[in-house]
């Protein structure tokens, strides 16, 4: 190690001061084993699930005239824009149903889990939604044990939350395969998996394993936006479910493709020249189905997307299309000097460019981080 | 150490509880990195504890004690972090704001002012590297990235430290 990271070290290990409640805690944490009260705002929590999931109602046209998709962004106050989810119109109220009961526990029972006391009620979920739901749980505190979610006919399952899943005990290691098998048969067994779902990617940590099943659209393209995705550990050869999240909604234009792909490469090439003289290559260009962002709005605009502090947040419509996934990737001798500064990162970073397949405008795109 | 882990997994309370009065420093300058409210690093620490008495048992190579705890803490702190202080926008601003005005000692000002521009990732990155004097491939481990990334805030960290040093 050099005198300059010798420094670095010698700062961090000195120690440092701490706080009486600290030391209190470290010295008792084994005497106290009762966990903190955090209350945690379920509202929050099934805005942030929930508006993944439900349908926001629009029209689309039928006849595929070829208009723009792209406005200008609003700009908006970040503080405005937080606060605008406020769960003021959500609402709740208890059912004592035994049809609605009974179908919600045979939910739980294929999930391994018996209750013996469940509440269920039946409520909306977000301030801008009028779409109704039941909910199950078994603890009086939405932060704590099992909360199952499905739509008013019972057949379709929304979410499921285990937070009394253990993320810190050892799972048994499973292959892959196993993973894939196991999740399966589990969301088949909940009617979850229909046709046309398939096993885009998979995670494992700590033997906790994540898989994600898109839906191929009519184009067979996976659609992320039409999902599920299953988390669980196996322990003693069972299964302990974590989480199984529902994303659909009806944004999705399903736009049909008048732009070939030469064309969008073209496309994408004109714009790359505008912000970089530096040689480049396109080395990916597929269909895809993404959601309109300001990656490069924010570009061809010059606000900083690097060490941000940015306080505004620019609205755009909120649209899934098709589109061509274009990427540039350009030569380069060190790949940390796009972050230098704004010019460049426009310069040199690689980048994802999203075409849309029907009018040929760029709705959004992102970062072409290596290895990405 | 080690025989403290032994004992620790016997059973033995006193073992555990000097076990984590020796790393105390180091998990909290790791839960700092995270998340800057007192009470919410105690949180953080303490149920890291509790869950690492609960399947202390089930380690078996003492070695990687420290890493498994680290682990532990860094998705503690993380569930915390999401829990109270994730916005829509970029998270990195919440965190340094408050330590200068609390930092008397001139150790406690060293360590923060070092750390207070950087990102995230980039603070913890140090932290695991230089304090802890892990590997990149170990630190991809533990905060479940691939070795470029780690690579590339690590290089991005020190950077900002080197020009914070010529300041």
């Amino acid at each position: 190690m050099n005198n300059f990271e010798n420094k670095i070290e010698k700062i961090l290990k000195k120690e440092v001061s701490k706080p009486a409640n600290y030391e209190y805690a470290i010295n008792n944490a084994l005497l106290k084993r009762e966990k903190r009260n955090n209350l945690k705002n379920f509202y929050k929590i099934a805005t942030i699930t929930c508006c993944c999931i439900f349908a926001i109602t629009g029209v689309v046209g039928a006849t595929y005239t070829i208009t723009k998709i792209w406005k200008e962004p609003q700009t908006v106050d970040s503080s405005e824009y937080v606060n605008k989810t406020n769960g003021e119109n959500t609402w709740h109220e208890p059912v004592t149903n035994k049809v609605v009961e009974k179908n919600l526990e045979n939910y739980l029972k294929t999930l391994g889990i018996t209750s013996s006391s469940t509440i269920i009620e039946k409520g909306n979920n977000l301030p801008e939604s009028e779409d109704e739901f039941y909910l199950l749980r078994t603890n009086a505190d939405y932060n704590k044990g099992i909360l199952l979610c499905t739509d008013l006919s019972c057949q379709k399952i929304l979410y499921f939350i285990n937070n009394e899943f253990d993320e810190n005990i050892i799972y048994d290691e499973i292959s892959k395969d196993i993973a894939l098998q196991n999740a399966k048969e589990i969301l088949t067994q909940l009617n979850i998996l229909e046709d046309n779902y398939e096993l885009y990617s998979s995670d494992n940590r700590n033997n906790i394993w994540v898989l994600d099943f898109y839906r191929k659209s009519e184009t067979q393209i996976n659609n992320k936006y039409d999902s599920y995705s299953i988390s669980f550990g196996v322990s003693n050869n069972k299964i302990n479910v974590q989480r199984i999240l529902n994303e659909k909604n009806d944004l999705y234009s399903n736009n049909p493709f008048t732009i070939s792909q030469e064309e969008a490469i073209n496309i994408v090439t004109e714009k790359e020249k505008e912000f970089s003289d530096v040689d480049f290559d396109i080395t990916l260009c597929e269909k895809g189905i993404e959601r309109m962002n300001t990656y490069i709005y924010k570009l061809e605009n010059n606000i900083n997307i690097i060490n941000s502090v940015d306080d505004n947040i620019y609205q755009i419509d909120d649209v899934i299309r098709n589109v061509w996934i274009i990427k540039v990737e350009h030569k380069k001798e060190n790949d940390f000097l796009e972050y230098d500064s704004l010019e460049n990162y426009k310069k040199y970073a690689d980048k994802y460019y999203y075409v849309d397949v029907t009018t040929g405008e760029i709705i959004g795109g992102k970062y072409g981080a290596p290895n990405n | 150490m080690e025989e403290l882990i032994k004992e620790a997994q016997n059973g033995d309370k006193n073992a555990f509880n000097k076990i984590f009065i020796a790393i105390n420093d180091d998990l909290y300058k790791i839960a700092k990195s995270r998340i800057s409210n007192e009470d919410d690093i105690a949180d953080a620490v303490q149920e890291s504890m509790i869950a690492t008495f609960k399947n202390i048992k089930k380690l078996r190579d003492p070695s990687q004690f420290k890493k498994w705890v680290i682990t532990i803490l860094i998705n503690k702190c993380n569930r915390i972090y999401r829990r109270k202080y994730k916005k829509d926008v970029s998270y990195e601003e919440y965190n340094f704001e408050s330590f200068s005005s609390s930092c008397n000692l001139e150790s406690n000002i060293a360590f923060y002012e070092m750390l207070k521009d950087l990102k995230y990732e980039e603070k913890i990155i140090i932290i695991l590297y230089y304090l802890e004097q892990y590997t990149v491939k170990d630190i991809k481990k533990i905060l479940k990235m691939n070795e470029n990334t780690v690579t590339t805030h690590l290089y991005r960290a020190r950077q900002k430290i080197k020009n914070k040093f010529e300041e």
